[in-house]
């Protein structure tokens, strides 16, 4: 501890006034080094050492930190002797090594330390090697901060800099292999796209700036129309004695599988959380499929060789028509002008975001379906059939995905042309992909799996490279897991 | 897992780890619903008697299938504690018909095949006298409302019980953990197919 005794310093720098504090001396990231090979068993003439990339320091114990791509180890070792004048990696020229590189950023640097560092000719050997205890080969034992420097730049390095400036212009004559491991070249061509056009396009984050971009802006002003085309509000002056429930905007970027933008979305959605229960909706249950009722419709086509077939309602929260009297604030940035300035929106048709507007959609299919002359099942309220002379329908509906089969094929068109008549509906044909399940259908049978499903999930959690297991569960006898363990708890996903 | 999602550690966190890994293996795995020809329900029923070392619950487990294809299954750690393995399996039992009596009625309804006799598989023999005769002692006087109701679908006819060596037992998988071999065998009986294999 540095005492006022001892003029602010501390016992270790009084006591060895030439010795540093730091006993490892920085090096050169991404050189080659030697570490010693400790293992036993080794014959008198097999390599005594491994050959590493230099990575760092540890915080914790006193040593370098490497890695050995040959072993696929890292080691933290004292002991080793560097080659810092060749990197491990054969240096690649980059595009993206540019000029950029070399603006000189502003470092505080600590003045003491600086004042310390001796106005010295660096090191000449071009190839110099030398081990840890560095007080003993090339380098003058009073300067171990001074990071070595290739002889044909010192003469046009002002001692004065910093070190992180140095070494910034080293790297853009001799890129080091992790500029080229950070940078978007290697990326393959339709995630360099996604990436580049996405950061070329950001989400705005407050409606001043989705109006100034214009792009944003039409896509606010399509979704008005959409909306306006199917009548979901009126403008009317608020009735005393009733609530205004607001709405907001929200953005996405929908990309296409190319890695191109493919469209910018605006939609409005109504902050449903301001409603009040009673007053601005009832019930608000509404059911979903089984996914045992999905697979027995799957296990009864392959039985009796049906086709399966699927729809999608597009938009189909704002097909529902509200029975409560809802009044909406008018959609920020874009307000009517003139006389119609103080009004709100009076809903007619369910929004995005309202409590109701999933039961709503539900209730309205519903009577659509009916309509049709299915009977909807008891068991699972979101079955539908119809039995006639003709055969049979059968229908599954998870929330806006419909998914039809049985063996009336005259009468699965009919109800497919009633529901497009009734909602704007986009007919995908055989039934493909349903709620993360690819469907492939064969003359030998259905398979279903979860393939891309489980790769997506790998690939977030970064365990597409590991090894695979046999078994999800050790078979180590006696391991088991407690609830709130004296194990170290995580205190959040993102640690 | 789903049970420690209020205290997440360490230990947690590298069991998902394996999880995820064993997905990784093979992650085209999917399910292969075959044209058979028969329409009948097959229920396997299993249960791991006092299988959490923490509390001693046991675990209930089974699937269902129809003419041979597995639609519905379900791993569930029972509420309270069993005190036999047959109450173990009893409990698994009931859960079991809950769910084949609804898919009975869905059967039904949508007029699918010809509803015939459910079969219930279950590898405990004194889980099944239970079932079917009317002994009732002090040993299962506390599992009563189970006792009943299973009772009750069986002399009613709609469901029938079958015993199965512990060998050809499919619903292990849901209870126990297993072996790898073991995994693949029961997987494979079970209609699983990877599609994405390397013929």
């Amino acid at each position: 501890m540095p005492s006022s005794v001892l003029e602010n310093k501390i016992p270790h720098s009084i006591l060895f006034p030439h010795e540093s504090l730091h006993l490892l001396s920085p090096k050169v990231f991404g050189s080659t080094c030697f570490v010693h090979n400790f293992s036993p068993g080794l014959d008198k003439l097999s390599a005594r050492s491994h050959k590493c990339v230099f990575l760092g320091f540890t915080r914790s114990q006193k040593g370098y930190k490497y890695f050995s791509p040959l072993l696929n180890r890292y080691f933290i070792f004292a002991d080793v002797t560097f080659t810092e004048s060749s990197f491990y990696f054969k240096s690649s020229s980059s595009p993206l090594m540019s000029s950029s590189n070399q603006t000189h950023i502003p470092i505080v640097c600590d003045s003491h330390v600086m004042s310390n560092v001796p106005i010295e000719s660096p090191p000449s050997p071009p190839l110099k090697v030398y081990s840890r205890r560095q007080t003993s080969q090339s380098l003058p034992s009073d300067s171990p901060l001074v990071p070595d420097i290739p002889p044909s730049l010192a003469p046009t390095v002002e001692p004065d800099l910093s070190v992180a400036i140095r070494k910034g212009i080293r790297s853009t004559r001799n890129p080091s292999p992790h500029y080229t491991a950070l940078s978007y070249h290697r990326l393959s061509q339709p995630f360099y796209a996604c990436l580049s056009s996405i950061s070329s396009v950001s989400i705005p984050k407050s409606i001043g700036d989705a109006l100034a971009h214009p792009g944003w802006h039409q896509a606010m002003l399509d979704e008005l129309s959409v909306l306006q085309n199917s009548g979901t509000w009126e403008l009317v002056s608020l009735p005393s004695g009733k609530s205004v429930v607001g709405c907001r905007w929200v953005f996405a970027i929908k990309v296409g599988p190319d890695g191109t933008i493919d469209r910018l979305k605006a939609c409005l959605v109504a902050k449903g959380y301001t409603q009040i229960f009673g007053l601005d909706y009832g019930d608000t249950f509404s059911p979903v499929a089984k996914m045992a009722s999905v697979r027995l419709f799957i296990a009864m086509a392959a039985l009796q060789r049906w086709p399966l077939y699927q729809l999608d309602v597009k938009n189909a929260f704002l097909n529902g028509d509200l029975q409560e009297e809802i009044y909406m604030e008018q959609p920020p940035g874009i307000v009517a002008q003139g006389e119609s300035s103080g009004l709100v929106c009076r809903l007619r048709k369910s929004l995005y975001g309202l409590k109701q507007s999933h039961r709503v959609w539900f209730g309205k299919f519903s009577s659509v379906v009916k309509e049709f002359g299915m009977t909807r099942s008891e068991a699972d309220h979101s079955v539908f059939y119809r039995h006639s002379n003709a055969g049979c329908i059968y229908l599954v509906v998870y929330v806006d995905d419909i998914v039809l089969t049985g063996s009336d094929h005259h009468g699965i068109s009919q109800l497919k042309q009633h529901i497009c008549h009734h909602f704007q509906t986009k007919d995908l044909g055989k039934l493909r992909y349903f709620l993360g399940i690819k469907v492939a259908q064969s003359n030998h049978g259905i398979v279903i799996s979860q393939r891309k499903y489980a790769l997506d999930l790998l690939e977030e959690t970064g365990l597409l490279n590991s090894k695979s297991v046999e078994t999800p569960w050790t078979l180590m006898p006696n391991f088991y897991l407690v609830r709130g363990s004296s194990s170290q708890i995580l205190r959040s996903i993102e640690d | 897992m789903s049970q420690f999602l209020n205290s997440p550690c360490v230990d947690h966190l590298n069991a998902v780890t394996r999880i995820l890994k064993y997905i990784k293996g093979s992650p085209g795995k999917g399910l292969l619903y075959g044209h058979n020809d028969h329409t009948g329900v097959v229920c396997y029923t299993d249960a791991d008697w006092a299988g959490s070392p923490s509390d001693r619950r046991s675990t209930s487990g089974y699937c269902v299938s129809i003419g041979g294809n597995l639609i519905s299954w379900k791993s569930k750690k029972q509420h309270v504690v069993a005190r036999s393995s047959a109450e173990a399996e009893y409990r698994a039992m009931a859960l079991a018909v809950c769910e084949l009596i609804w898919l009975k009625q869905l059967l039904k309804e949508l007029q699918f095949g010809k509803v015939t006799q459910m079969t219930l598989i279950c590898d405990n023999q004194a889980a099944l006298h239970i079932s079917s005769n009317l002994v009732f002692h002090e040993r299962t006087k506390y599992i009563e409302v189970d006792c009943h109701f299973v009772r009750e679908k069986i002399t009613s006819g709609d469901i029938k019980t079958e015993f199965v060596n512990s060998n050809d037992q499919l619903a292990d998988i849901f209870t126990k953990s297993l072996r790898g071999p073991r995994i693949d065998y029961i997987c494979n009986k079970l209609g699983t197919y990877n599609l994405y294999a390397p013929a």
